[in-house]
């Protein structure tokens, strides 16, 4: 077993770490404030020529042709609705903020269709429990980010810990301290806060393979359950073993599983939906 | 009289829809027809409840859907499965689930989960 290692240590081979586009940082700032106005996300995406061609891309892909494209950032947050143009920004913004297929062995699609499917299970699950949904979108976009991480300050290490979880049928967090010394949540909620995300991102990035470590994070329970119901979707990885639950997490929510059936559907719609986002 | 007439008959509709043996497909927004019987919640752009599961689709709300950025929705299908049929089908998805769970302790919500994972893949028709 590797010893704990510090998280400049592990970075010390890493040039640069992923930067986010300036405009997805101040969307994702603002995720929880009621008060921006259609004009302020317009603004924030237009100025970045990059993002925008993505957006306006990410917005036309589930649409259907002969109702016509949407030309426009204005058009694309009048049509499709803030809060959705929000989590394409940050689907979209955060995607292409990492270097993709650098790692062989690494299933970098089915990564992202995982993030996607964490991010649809949270939404619903918000919605029934009354939490902000957009966070929970966002923290759950961001979940696992840590792994990319990983992948780029340690590759070979990292693929040790993908070969060691599948051999042990250990978590992958799990397999990542034996070998690496470092997880892909503490690293992950480290860059979350390098990036200036809120607090309550931060620390649910942090605790969601832990939510009942003190203090508790409402957030944390969101991702952790929602991951959990994502793995039971196969959303992403088929045919994964779900990872353990914490019960605790489950019963802060007040969410039982025997209640959710008539969601699944529509989970499973939303899920379609958004990773055509992806591509 | 003709009241009566289209009354009863809407009446039957309503009785043999009832009595039908339902199960839900995915299909793509572009498939969906006017007529057709939503399976699922559909929420608005702001996260309302837009149509709840049972709502008729018709040329109107189906306009609405095509603005948004929606490519697939659940639909209400009759469940044409033979008995047989459905048993074979209800072993083979469980063995799945079943492996998808073998690596964690077993407690009552993992079980509630695995019920419910079960029942939806049995009911779906993906």
């Amino acid at each position: 077993m590797n010893a704990l290692k510090s998280i400049d240590e592990l970075l010390q081979n890493v040039d640069q770490l992923p930067a986010l586009p300036k405009a997805v940082i101040e969307i994702i700032r603002c995720i929880d404030d009621s008060d921006i106005t259609v004009q302020d996300v317009v603004k924030l995406i237009g100025n970045d020529i990059g993002l925008s061609t993505s957006i306006l891309r990410a917005a036309n892909s589930a649409r259907i042709s002969v109702h016509g494209k949407i030309a426009s950032i204005n058009d694309a947050v009048m049509i499709i609705g803030l809060k959705q143009i929000r989590e394409i920004v940050c689907t979209v913004g955060v995607k292409e903020s990492f270097p993709q297929n650098k790692l062989s062995g690494f299933d970098y699609i089915n990564f992202w269709r995982h993030s996607v499917g964490v991010a649809i299970c949270g939404k619903e699950l918000a919605y029934i429990t009354g939490v902000n949904p957009s966070v929970v979108y966002i923290s759950a976009m961001l979940h696992d980010i840590g792994q990319l991480v990983l992948s780029m300050a340690a590759p070979n290490e990292f693929r040790e810990a993908m070969q060691y979880r599948a051999s042990h049928q250990c978590q992958d967090f799990e397999a990542e301290q034996i070998v690496l010394g470092m997880d892909h949540a503490k690293i992950g909620a480290y860059l979350a806060t390098k990036w200036g995300l809120p607090k309550v991102i931060c620390d649910a990035i942090e605790k969601h393979h832990m939510p009942d470590t003190a203090p508790t994070n409402i957030m944390a329970d969101l991702i952790h359950v929602s991951g959990i119901l994502s793995h039971a979707l196969e959303m992403g990885y088929i045919g994964h073993p779900i990872p353990p639950l914490s019960e605790r997490s489950l019963f802060r929510l007040g969410i039982n599983f025997a209640r959710l059936k008539p969601y699944l559907a529509q989970i499973e719609c939303d899920y379609r939906n958004a990773i055509q986002i992806l591509n | 009289m003709g009241m009566d007439l289209m009354g009863m008959q809407n009446e039957t509709f309503r009785t043999v829809r009832e009595k039908m043996k339902i199960r839900v497909k995915l299909i793509p927004l572009a498939l969906a027809e006017s007529g057709m019987i939503l399976a699922s919640t559909i929420r608005g752009v702001n996260g309302q409840v837009m149509l709840t599961a049972g709502a008729e689709l018709s040329d109107n709300l189906l306009a609405s859907l095509h603005t948004r950025n929606i490519s697939t929705i659940s639909i209400q299908e009759e469940d044409l499965r033979s008995e047989e049929e459905l048993a074979i089908e209800r072993e083979k998805i469980t063995k799945h689930i079943d492996a998808l769970f073998q690596t964690v302790t077993p407690n009552s919500n993992l079980d509630s989960l695995r019920l419910l994972i079960l029942d939806y893949r049995l009911e779906a028709h993906l």
